[in-house]
């Protein structure tokens, strides 16, 4: 059993739930880079080329 | 067929005919570049004014997708209209072979027709419209763009507001019509049968694929359509074309070229794009395009390009996955900023929590020198004030060290720290009032007179600049000092100065108070002064003697000289450089008494006690302590010592102390009286005040005795006490080091007396009943039972008290009795109340281990005899501490949210511990032996208990407050 204050608590659980974060976001970046350049191949099949 | 025109354009052969003319394919004579010649089939009927009007309109366009115009000319009675020749294919070939154009295809295109028109629409002053835009009129160029051909119909805009249109089936927008659709209602203001005019009713594919061609109203053959003319002579209303029409022959060419057929001529069964054929968003534009209603269009080709360019951003899935992204970068996001403001709320908590740590340690430095304002005031700070989130928890340290600081739970009787006040300079000395209500500071230059009640500061005196300079107290409210001005009697409560005698640093006041002796320095005479009005007496001279000086006497006071008045001033003791010691008769010159005239003393020590004289003198390698019969004049005699005596002698005593023990001596009869011992440390000063007697020893520290030589209290410091003073209830110290004094006050908390008992009585415990009624002492030899006036009730042996395993003081709602178990088994209650046995029993014989379980709200404390106490979570039986070590557990408490355990220490004293839910100390409860109806209770073994209550930390914030405010 850890024998951590609140404020401790506080301190590295919040470090904890930013790392925790920081890994969901890459691993979301990682994902919605990868979904989104299939569908931009998708729409461009669709579409063409974005027209300027 | 070659023929040319205007002696400029020649025409090689046709290329193409509609509704609007025939195509020639021709050479520019002059620049040998193919050209496009169109003859207007409307030369025959307009005005060449009109034409030549449209033209010049025409030629001044300039766009990538647009065929550039270069003239008008006009020959044999027709128009030709000379133009770029667009190399490429029109995209009715292409459909008429039945080619499927992939709808990216058609998506660049739209594009790219819709600048055309964005460029057409834009042009000043009211625009162009093209009018007739449908595949045949759209040219694909070798490269793949696109460019819109066929201006015929935008020629005939524009002259009064007046429709000149044409148009062709199906590609024609409700308004090329005629018709007008709007806020759902149908305006047919041709006069024409819509119904009839669309033939109504679905097309089939088959019939869908016939080619459409321009139909110009002025030139109109077919029955189904009503010329301009007759709209005219109908004198109708004319429905004008704009923009949105334009929109609505795009929609419907796109809708040809995704479809492979074309729209309904009818816009209102015009039949959705279906997902089969194209994507919905793209479906969905044409669709809008191609709205009967124009309002409902896109207003603009702009509008209409923007949708196009916009399909990738506006599709619905690219949408999703954006909203997707931006809800978890969000969640995230959140995620990340909540973890990040735990974190510097976290961080802001742990500094707080720091700092709190610190102060507390400040605090206790501050008490342990006695400095309780001080210690106070770093307490308090060590105490969030606010409810921020920033702020940390109060911390078990911070709480502690306000309870320590404010003394809370120490009820014994003694000497405590009051304050320690600070000054300019190290004092030279200290002197405090006979009744203890007023001391003295002397410092550099000047002394400082407090009020020890209200630590008021009374008066301030002006010193001669030495540090000989004496302060002498008359009484409480006389003080005679070494002014600056001369030697001066001061009234403290008047506040103003008596008289003012010669320049004089040192000083002596008799015992009755109405003399007062002088010297300045190394001067060979004393000048002696009624107290009362500062008449100079007589002049005491020292036969060409003088004092001992020390070289610079600026800074220091080395003491070591005697200048002492007896009772009633009439003589004076004097100690001289070269160890000379003489009693001058000041009456009577001729009687004065000669101890030495020179010796090897350097250190004197001495005064004037009823008749006799008594003195120490220190040399190099001995100490003496005499004794004179001042009134006989006789050397009573005297004793050796290799250690140096400390000797104070006034009308009160002759108090002598050598090493480590202090006594009171009578001169009658020689005997000593022990007033202080201090065990291995030697004393280096002294004094005696009413009852109490404080020392300072070598081994840094203080000592405070009472009335029996008992050592009250010892406190060890890390400097020397250099002067102590101790009269009344006020005990002062300082050293020559520190420009500061230590000030004590005596507390003897009778207010908090709960009961009084024979001290002799021994005993271990003392526990109060739980109806607190009576009150029982005991230990493993007997009890004894008080009741709370202090009347003995009971008084009882327990038997075989060697045999005794463990003593324990039960109470319970039934009653309170003492619990006594034996080795054998033997369990005995004695009740409490009077002391009668309750019952006897036998058990089993008990563990020899002396184990104990005792129990929390939230925990199991287990202990041994031997052993460091266990604390367990009840709960999760998971080991969470451990309590004090070297000492043995006796009882735990639970009162509120605190815990309460007390021990035995290996010194055998009784203390407690005042613990919070996490089993910080809070609070040491010194002398702890009870805690009867939420009261602590104290044994000092000095015959009193007394109790207090358990003071919650708001409580200890308001006592500090006040506190606070009281010495401010």
């Amino acid at each position: 059993m850890l024998n951590l204050s609140e404020s401790e608590l506080l301190l590295w659980g919040g470090i904890a739930v930013m790392t925790v974060s920081v890994g969901i976001g890459i691993f979301c970046m990682v994902l919605f880079t990868l979904t989104g350049r299939r569908l931009k191949k998708k729409l461009e099949e669709e579409y063409g080329k974005p027209q300027k | 067929m070659s023929r040319v025109i205007a002696d400029l354009y020649e025409i090689q052969n046709q290329i193409g005919s509609g509704g609007g003319g025939i195509v020639y394919l021709g050479s520019h004579l002059r620049l040998k570049k193919e050209i496009v010649l169109k003859a207007d089939k409307r030369s025959l009927n307009a005005k060449p004014e009109m034409l030549r009007r449209e033209v010049d309109m025409l030629k001044g366009l300039n766009h990538m997708y647009i065929p550039q115009v270069y003239d008008f000319v006009q020959e044999d009675g027709i128009v030709y209209t000379v133009m770029d020749f667009i190399d490429g294919e029109s995209l009715d070939k292409r459909l008429e072979r039945g080619e499927h154009i992939l709808q990216p295809q058609v998506i660049r295109w739209a594009c790219q027709l819709l600048e055309a028109l964005v460029y057409l629409h834009g042009r000043s002053p009211y625009g162009i419209l093209h009018g007739d835009i449908k595949p045949a009129n759209i040219m694909v160029r070798p490269n793949g763009d696109i460019c819109l051909i066929d201006y015929n119909i935008a020629l005939a805009l524009g002259e009064d507001g007046a429709v000149k249109a044409g148009y062709s089936l199906g590609y024609a927008s409700p308004e090329h019509y005629g018709i007008e659709y709007k806020s759902g209602r149908t305006r047919a203001r041709f006069g024409f049968n819509s119904k009839s005019r669309f033939g109504g009713g679905k097309h089939s594919v088959d019939e869908r694929k016939v080619k459409r061609v321009t139909k110009l109203v002025e030139s109109d053959q077919d029955n189904n359509f009503h010329s301009l003319k007759e709209c005219k002579e109908d004198k109708k209303e004319q429905i004008t074309l704009d923009a949105r029409s334009d929109i609505y022959s795009l929609g419907a060419t796109l809708y040809h070229l995704i479809a492979g057929y074309p729209p309904a001529e009818d816009a209102r069964q015009v039949e959705p794009l279906g997902a089969g054929i194209c994507s919905k968003q793209v479906a969905k534009i044409i669709q809008k395009a191609m709205d009967p209603n124009p309002d409902m269009r896109y207003q603009t080709a702009d509008e209409m390009l923007d949708a196009f360019r916009h399909l990738h951003r506006r599709d619905e899935r690219g949408i999703r996955h954006r909203r997707r992204a931006a809800v978890c970068a969000a969640m995230v996001s959140g995620i990340f900023l909540t973890g990040g403001a735990c974190s510097v709320v976290g961080l802001r908590q742990m500094e707080q929590m720091q700092e709190a740590l610190a102060l507390a340690e400040y605090s206790s430095n501050s008490l342990a020198k006695g400095n309780v304002s001080e210690a106070i005031r770093q307490a308090l700070k060590a105490i969030p004030e606010g409810d921020s989130i920033f702020d940390a928890p109060v911390t078990a340290q911070a709480q502690k060290a306000l309870t320590d600081a404010l003394g809370v739970y120490d009820l014994s009787e003694g000497f405590k720290p009051l304050d320690t006040m600070e000054f300019p300079s190290a004092p030279f000395g200290i002197q405090i009032s006979p009744k203890g209500t007023r001391f003295a500071v002397l410092y550099s230059y000047e002394a400082v007179v407090f009020d020890t009640e209200t630590l008021e500061m009374v008066a301030v005196l002006p010193l001669e600049s030495s540090a000989l300079s004496d302060v002498v107290f008359v009484d409480e409210s006389h003080v005679v000092y070494a002014g600056k001005d001369g030697v001066s009697a001061y009234d403290l409560d008047a506040r103003s100065i008596l008289w003012t005698g010669q320049t004089a640093t040192t000083l002596a006041v008799s015992a009755d108070g109405t003399v007062v002796a002088a010297v300045n320095r190394d001067a060979n005479h004393a000048e002696i002064y009624h107290m009362a009005d500062g008449e100079r007496m007589t002049d005491c001279s020292f036969d060409g003697q003088c004092m001992q000086v020390a070289s610079n006497d600026i800074f220091a006071d080395p003491g070591g000289s005697i200048f002492a008045l007896n009772s009633d001033g009439t003589m004076l003791a004097v100690s001289f450089q070269g160890g000379g010691l003489r009693i001058f008769d000041l009456e009577a010159p001729e009687d004065d008494l000669y101890i030495f005239d020179s010796s090897d003393y350097m250190y004197f020590e001495g005064g004037f006690h009823e008749k006799y004289f008594s003195f120490a003198a220190d040399g190099n390698k001995k100490a003496i302590f005499g004794l004179i019969d001042t009134e006989q004049g006789i050397y009573v005699g005297d004793f050796e010592s290799s250690d140096r005596f400390i000797l104070k002698a006034d009308e009160k005593g002759i108090y002598l102390a050598n090493r480590n023990i202090l006594v009171d001596f009578n001169p009658d009869t020689f005997e000593e009286t022990e007033l202080a011992y201090t065990d291995q440390e030697k004393i280096t000063a002294f004094s005696v005040g009413n009852g109490y007697v404080l020392t300072a020893t070598d081994s840094p520290g203080f000592s405070f005795f009472d009335r029996g030589a008992g050592q009250m209290s010892w406190e060890g410091c890390e400097e020397n006490w250099d002067f102590v003073a101790l009269a009344g209830d006020c005990g002062i110290l300082g050293n020559r080091d520190e420009p500061s004094v230590r000030l004590l006050k005596l507390e003897d908390h009778r207010d908090m007396l709960v009961l009084s008992y024979d001290a002799r009585f021994p005993h271990d415990e003392s526990r109060i009943s739980q109806n607190r009624k009576t009150a029982m002492l005991f230990d493993y030899k007997s009890f004894c039972v008080y009741d709370m006036a202090g009347n003995i009730l009971a008084q009882e042996e327990l038997p075989e008290p060697e045999q005794i395993y463990d003593q324990q003081f039960r109470k319970s709602t039934e009653g309170s009795w003492l619990e006594v178990t034996w080795y054998d088994g033997t369990v005995r209650c004695y009740d409490a109340a009077d002391g009668s046995l309750i019952s006897q029993e036998k058990k089993g014989a008990p563990s020899k281990d002396l184990y104990e379980e005792f129990y929390t709200d939230d925990y199991k404390i287990a202990s041994s005899l031997h052993g460091t106490p266990q604390v367990y979570d009840l709960e999760s039986e998971q080991k969470v501490g451990e309590l004090e070590k070297d000492a043995y557990l006796t009882y735990v408490t639970q009162v509120g949210e605190y815990i309460i355990t007390e021990y035995i220490s290996t010194t055998g004293e009784p203390y407690g511990l005042l613990l919070n839910d996490r089993l910080q100390t809070l609070a040491r409860l010194p002398w702890l032996c009870d805690i009867s109806d939420g009261m602590l209770v104290f044994d000092y073994g000095a015959g009193t208990l007394k109790q207090c209550p358990l003071y919650t930390l708001q409580e200890l914030i308001i006592l500090g407050k006040s506190f606070e405010k009281e010495t401010s």
